[in-house]
């Protein structure tokens, strides 16, 4: 099972939890860590989190910014081979990547490949409307 | 037949439509079918902005679609309808075009509209448009993403008046 963990700093996860829900209903796993949130330590809360995650899962972890400490964590973890195989620790998320990646080839693994080409694909979507001038010549009207 | 699939929706291309309907559906191409938007620039310029990469866009009148389409320009192609109102179907079937199925998205609350869902609100008239479609033999469903259940409009309507 395709598994999305958001993780951030404060309430962020939580918020994109609740968008994603709005665009594609209870059709994804979604769970997220909330760090510093309240007093629980982030490391206590990934221990909590991996306790239920089954050595077939594939896990899309998501963290708000790179270098930050629970990205820090999360890296870690994943080079101590604490995840499942099927790890893949993505820092910086946002909207457009999440959706992306959560619904791209539901049924299948996800290759090191996919993953790639999704986040680079992500980073054009962030654009500075100003200067942005959609290309009209092909449009049908 | 190239039209795939047929949605009513007030806020025409967004985030569901664009990322999660016309990937769903395997569209090539979004049409939207809105006599005021097809005259107006910035809308039509918005709404290429909110169009996936890769899926071409039309944005026509009731009347030029239903020239084009019933023409076969959109052959081999595989086309997402979405309007705005029931009335723009109603009008697109009497000028030739075959449409089987229709999707119920998004018609926001307002003032003296009856709510049939959670983001679907009626008036008297679009009511009796939904009707005059029932009897042409198109048959309606309301599901907002993909991963929602589909059900009978009519039923739900049904159950709302």
């Amino acid at each position: 099972m395709r598994r999305i963990l958001i993780c951030s700093h404060g309430t962020l996860a939580e918020g994109f939890r609740n968008t994603l829900k709005l665009f594609a209903g209870d059709m994804l796993h979604v769970d997220v860590i909330c760090a510093y949130d309240d007093d629980e330590d982030p490391e206590k809360k990934l221990d909590h989190y991996l306790n239920g995650v089954n050595k077939n899962d594939e896990i899309l972890a998501f963290t708000d910014i790179m270098g930050g400490s629970v990205n820090r964590i999360l890296n870690q973890y994943r080079m101590m081979e604490r995840f499942p195989e099927h790890f893949h620790l993505i820092a910086g998320v946002n909207l457009p990547l999440l959706l992306d990646l959560a619904l791209y080839k539901p049924d299948q693994y996800l290759e090191k490949n996919d993953i790639s080409k999704k986040i680079a694909s992500a980073a054009d979507s962030i654009v500075y409307m100003n200067t942005y001038i959609p290309d009209m010549s092909d449009l049908d009207e | 037949m190239a039209i795939i699939a047929v949605r009513i929706d007030d806020r025409l291309i967004h985030g569901q439509v664009a990322a999660l309907w016309t990937n769903t559906l395997g569209a090539t191409r979004i049409m939207v079918v809105d006599d005021k938007v097809a005259t107006n620039d910035v809308q039509k310029m918005s709404l290429k902005i909110a169009t996936p990469n890769g899926v071409a866009l039309s944005v026509l009148s009731i009347d030029k679609a239903a020239e084009r389409i019933t023409a076969g320009a959109y052959e081999g192609q595989r086309v997402f309808l979405v309007a705005r109102k029931p009335g723009v179907l109603n009008k697109l079937i009497d000028k030739g075009v075959e449409l089987k199925e229709i999707n119920v998205g998004n018609m926001p609350y307002e003032q003296g509209k009856i709510k049939v869902a959670n983001t679907v609100s009626v008036t008297q008239e679009e009511i009796e448009d939904f009707e005059k479609l029932q009897a042409k033999g198109v048959a309606i469903s309301i599901q907002l993403t993909p991963s929602d259940p589909r059900k009978d409009f009519m039923e739900v309507l049904k159950e709302a008046k």
